[in-house]
């Protein structure tokens, strides 16, 4: 049984559109993550999972029972917001002890699970605190403990580490992780941060202007990105995405640009003539490639020749940004490989095992060719041909 | 370039340094003679005559230490008319606190719509008139017999009392017309609080399933609890303070002001009497001493209370 269902849930701020009809599950015990841009929505879908905004459409449900009507504290979920929003004037031990007080529960089952939490979360030695004495993690931890300490069927996080330094960041990441590990409650955290997505999802949940992209682990949402919007989220640099044609050309196929009319060279393409048939013709595809993935030189694949504009050295590797025609491409360089100078024209290869096809609409061409990407799992165990 | 700067910034600075002080003593200078003309100095010349027989016709004024306070004591009227301030406050300061932040509760709604607005300002407005000219007007709608008062409550056959003509009703009469007076005010003061309540504290204390009473008594009344205590404060000053009112509503105008019997005679009405109707300057002013003495305790008091109670963010 899932936890929470969305069945075409739509939302609408007067004529404005907060979400267009949006269905996915939240699992059992998994790790969801809805990442976005802001403004995508994501934040009104954690809210009305809580019950603090209502659907304008669509049903709600909780356990496989509709609970689109449900108030807040009916649902039993647990939430960490943004800024944590502690009761600044209780203590941490008030703080925590809040939602089973409310619930009249018994005193002494109260300091019992308000005992447990803090020793989970080490908040022992500050219960008598109040917020305004605590630094910025460790109101965090009270804010999760908040969310922990009635035992909810969900965890429900907003961006509850965009108010911490970096460093803390990422330490508050792996203790998130385990935290979830241990408690085994099904979670949804909505960040606009790839990184944390990346790292920390189950599944991720990719939102752009209230419309869901795709939903999928971090392996697929990286490889096999449903949209041009998916591709270039995630990846730093972002997916190089080229609007191109494929033409005949002696015998042959090639890439062309329409829009500034260079070519690019496709080594063998007699390898994969149905596929090159199937994409060759007038209508123009969005060519991606991940800039990770390039190598400078002539090799297999499709071969770009272009003029170096800008190198960015960031250590253990470069950026280096480089132009083909008009179209701006970047390709990284590890540390130890030359860099190029500045104004000077290099050979790039795609290999086809890293290249992404969109239509016009933004939409990943199906079913995947042969010349397109091939994801590493499944390239291992012989099944490149879907 | 910063050598050649160094010496001529240097005598420029010490200049300032002596003369900012002048300055903003100079800048002073106008309000403060102002208080000083109109409220200082008259406040300490009436702390001193207080010590004195005292005439304002002729120069023979006599020294009597603490003579007008023991007079005082021995005074009936003084004792009783502590009693009908200290009734007022009573009732005001708790009616003010609790209607105010009732009010302002149910205006918080609609605090963003074009109706909150009109709302809001239909509760303020009360508070933007005269007192004087709305005094009149409500001694017609208290009048016994053809006051709309009493016609609403005979139309539901309830009991039609004297209002300003009763010993047992003129001071609830005064308390209902300072509520309607002062209400806008608090209720501001209060709809403020309650706007800069943090959203998702709020929405926090939902998610933990607080209901309604239990989010008001354990969230919302903690965090208004500086306004409250300053509305507390506020009342209670203005309260023992007040004067206009009592004078217009009951016939002040006409000699009568306080009565019934004394049945609305404040502090404040007696010491207006005493000074300006029987001429014993002095003895009123000890009265104010000891009213201000009253004030200044319950402001205490109330402050001790509110060091253990208000949260301050």
């Amino acid at each position: 049984m899932d936890v929470v269902n969305f069945h075409s849930v739509t939302k609408q701020y007067g004529a404005q559109s907060a979400l267009r009809g949006v269905s996915f599950d939240v699992n059992q015990g998994e790790f969801l993550v809805i990442v976005g841009p802001s403004g995508c929505g994501k934040s009104t879908v954690l809210r009305i999972i809580a019950g603090l905004e209502h659907p304008t459409g669509g049903i709600v449900q909780f356990g496989g029972r509709d609970a689109t009507a449900l108030s807040p504290g009916d649902r039993n979920v647990g939430m960490v917001f943004q800024n944590y929003a502690l009761y600044p004037h209780l203590t941490v031990f008030e703080n925590l002890a809040f939602g089973l007080s409310a619930a009249r529960t018994p005193k002494s089952m109260v300091r019992e699970r308000v005992r447990e939490v803090a020793t989970l979360l080490e908040l022992e030695s500050m219960l008598a605190k109040k917020p305004g004495q605590l630094s910025g993690g460790q109101k965090q931890r009270v804010a999760l403990g908040r969310a922990l300490v009635r035992k909810p069927v969900i965890f429900l996080m907003d961006e509850p580490l965009s108010n911490l330094d970096a460093v803390l960041r990422e330490k508050m990441r792996m203790d998130l992780r385990r935290l979830h590990e241990q408690t085994g409650v099904a979670t949804v955290y909505v960040t606009h941060d790839q990184v944390e997505a990346m790292t920390m999802a189950d599944r991720i949940l990719v939102m752009q202007q209230g419309e869901i992209h795709q939903i999928g682990t971090p392996d697929e949402v990286y490889h096999e990105p449903e949209t041009l919007f998916v591709a270039r989220f995630f990846g730093s640099p972002p997916m190089n995405a080229i609007n191109v044609r494929v033409r005949h050309r002696e015998g042959g196929w090639a890439i062309v640009s329409p829009r500034h009319g260079e070519r690019a060279t496709i080594t063998h393409p007699g390898a994969h003539a149905t596929e090159w048939e199937r994409l060759a013709g007038e209508s123009g595809y969005w060519l991606g490639f991940r800039p990770e993935f390039v190598h400078t030189g002539r090799g297999e694949g499709v071969q770009f020749s272009v003029k170096v504009t800008d190198v960015e050295t960031l250590g253990p590797r470069s950026h280096v940004h480089a132009e083909w025609g008009a179209d701006s491409l970047v390709y990284v360089l590890e540390h130890g490989q030359p860099a190029p100078e500045r104004g000077a024209s290099v050979w790039l290869t795609a290999p086809f095992s890293c290249l992404h096809w969109f239509d016009e609409q933004n939409r990943r061409l199906r079913p995947q060719n042969r010349i397109g990407h091939v994801h590493p799992v499944q390239e291992a165990a012989g099944m490149t041909n879907r | 370039m910063t050598i050649a700067i160094e010496p001529i910034e240097r005598p420029r600075s010490v200049l300032r340094h002596r003369l900012e002080p002048i300055l903003g003593f100079g800048l002073l200078l106008p309000s403060l003679l102002v208080f000083l003309v109109f409220y200082y100095a008259p406040a300490a010349f009436l702390a001193y005559i207080s010590f004195f027989h005292w005439n304002i016709f002729t120069s023979q004024s006599q020294f009597i230490g603490f003579g007008n306070f023991l007079i005082l004591f021995r005074q009936p009227l003084f004792w009783q008319a502590l009693f009908t301030s200290l009734y007022f406050a009573a009732v005001m300061v708790p009616a003010a606190t609790l209607l105010s932040l009732g009010l302002a509760l149910l205006l918080r709604e609609g605090i963003r719509s074009r109706r909150g607005g009109v709302l809001r300002s239909m509760v303020f407005l009360p508070h933007v008139t005269p007192v004087v000219a709305t005094s009149i007007i409500w001694i017609w709608l208290f009048d016994p017999q053809f006051g709309l008062l009493n016609s609403i409550l005979g139309f539901f056959h309830l009991p039609q009392p004297g209002w300003l003509a009763s010993t047992h009703w003129a001071m609830p009469a005064v308390i209902i017309y300072s509520l309607w007076h002062s209400l806008g005010l608090y209720t501001v003061l209060f709809l403020g609080a309650l706007a800069t309540l943090p959203r998702s504290v709020l929405e926090a204390a939902q998610v933990d399933g607080a209901r309604r009473w239990y989010l008001f008594r354990r969230v919302i009344l903690p965090l208004v609890s500086p306004v409250t205590f300053f509305v507390v404060v506020l009342t209670t000053i203005n309260t023992l303070q007040s004067f206009s009112q009592i004078y217009t509503l009951t016939g002040g105008p006409h000699g009568g002001a306080g009565g019934p019997a004394f049945a609305t005679t404040t502090d404040s009405v007696l010491v207006y009497q005493t000074a300006f109707l029987y001429q014993h300057f002095s003895l009123a002013s000890a009265m104010s001493l000891m009213l201000f003495a009253l004030i200044l305790g319950l402001a205490l008091i109330q402050k001790w209370v509110a060091d253990r109670f208000v949260f301050y963010r």
